[in-house]
């Protein structure tokens, strides 16, 4: 048995899978040739690499990740798939009802101004023509009454 | 749930399916996806891709296959275009960092030998398999892989990779002579530099 059967052969014998007869050529080779034995424990030693690396564990919140990023996925294709009129017209009925009502606001407070400098009016014509015709201001009596107890 | 809920489920958006879909297979896909990419941070983030891409083409998931088989499938293919990206990603860095320094007179791109203490490392160890793994050919690598480290039988590799067992069985065989061939010039090669 030579070299080159010993390279050729590594994951057959690292598996098992040579015959009897050939893994015992194998070995006895191993023992006469100290490169193709240092060649064969360097080859285990990185492919054990193999069975290490099946014993990492991916982060145990990952799978979290996974459904949030599914389900913003999901909440865009329900956007995407909205009608027209959730699309745009909603945010532009939104933004005019608002605007109707402070419109409605505004013109509910200038009205009770109006309401106050009329009946201010009103109180001053009323005092002018009592002026006018003499009559003097009305007296509580109940309230001098009880001011005097 | 069984397998036609859980689809009818996925098809009708059902938050309760995607749970359990999540459940079931998120550890199998990050594995896989970290077997070819050797990263587990870049696995976890393709692992979304992979089930976004599922629950996008659900409703295109033809019976043929079990859902499982579909959706190695899919990982397989997410991992593979990771590495394609990356590896254009690296000729790219390669290129610039070449133009760079071909104005100071040196050449950026040069390995490193291997020295014994490094070596002996275990993240060593890893890029030395990672680096011969990569070479392969495309199909090679993705039966050694689904082989070796998702321990398949080549029943399962041949309906994941659409061949035939016998393709499969011919593709492993290249691949572990190939790969013995790279590692026993890089052992030839470290075994002369360091007697």
């Amino acid at each position: 048995m030579d070299c080159s059967f010993i390279h050729m052969n590594l994951f057959s014998y690292q598996e098992k899978q040579l015959p009897d007869k050939e893994n015992k050529e194998f070995e006895a080779h191993l023992h006469s040739c100290s490169e193709c034995s240092r060649i064969v424990s360097e080859f285990q030693s990185v492919t054990s690499v193999i069975e290490l690396r099946k014993t990492d564990e991916p982060n145990p919140f990952a799978g979290t990740r996974i459904v949030q990023r599914i389900e913003s996925e999901m909440e865009s294709i329900k956007e995407k798939s909205d009608p027209l009129f959730l699309r745009v017209l909603r945010p532009l009925s939104v933004s005019a009802l608002l605007l109707i009502a402070v419109i409605i606001g505004f013109s509910i407070v200038k009205q009770g101004e109006q309401g106050i400098i009329e009946n201010i009016n009103h109180q001053n014509d009323i005092q002018s023509i009592k002026s006018d015709l003499n009559i003097p201001d009305f007296v509580d009596e109940d309230e001098t009454f009880f001011a005097n107890k | 749930m069984t397998e036609p809920e859980l689809v009818d489920g996925l098809i009708n958006q059902d938050k309760r399916a995607i749970q359990y879909l999540v459940d079931l297979y998120q550890k199998d896909v990050i594995k896989t996806a970290y077997y070819f990419v050797s990263n587990m941070e870049d696995a976890e983030d393709l692992s979304q891709e992979v089930f976004l891409e599922i629950f996008r083409s659900i409703a295109r998931y033809k019976k043929h296959s079990s859902l499982s088989t579909w959706i190695y499938r899919i990982a397989v293919n997410k991992s593979l275009d990771h590495l394609r990206r990356q590896k254009r990603r690296n000729i790219f860095n390669q290129v610039k960092s070449f133009i760079q320094v071909s104005h100071d007179g040196t050449n950026a791109i040069s390995k490193d030998p291997p020295t014994l203490d490094t070596y002996n490392e275990d993240n060593e160890k890893r890029k030395i398999l990672d680096t011969a793994v990569n070479s392969l050919p495309e199909n090679q690598k993705i039966a050694f892989i689904l082989n070796k480290y998702e321990e398949m039988a080549y029943k399962e590799i041949a309906e994941i990779m659409n061949l035939s067992v016998s393709s499969v069985e011919s593709l492993l065989h290249r691949a572990k002579l190939n790969l013995q061939k790279k590692l026993v010039n890089y052992f030839s090669e470290y075994i002369k530099t360091n007697t």
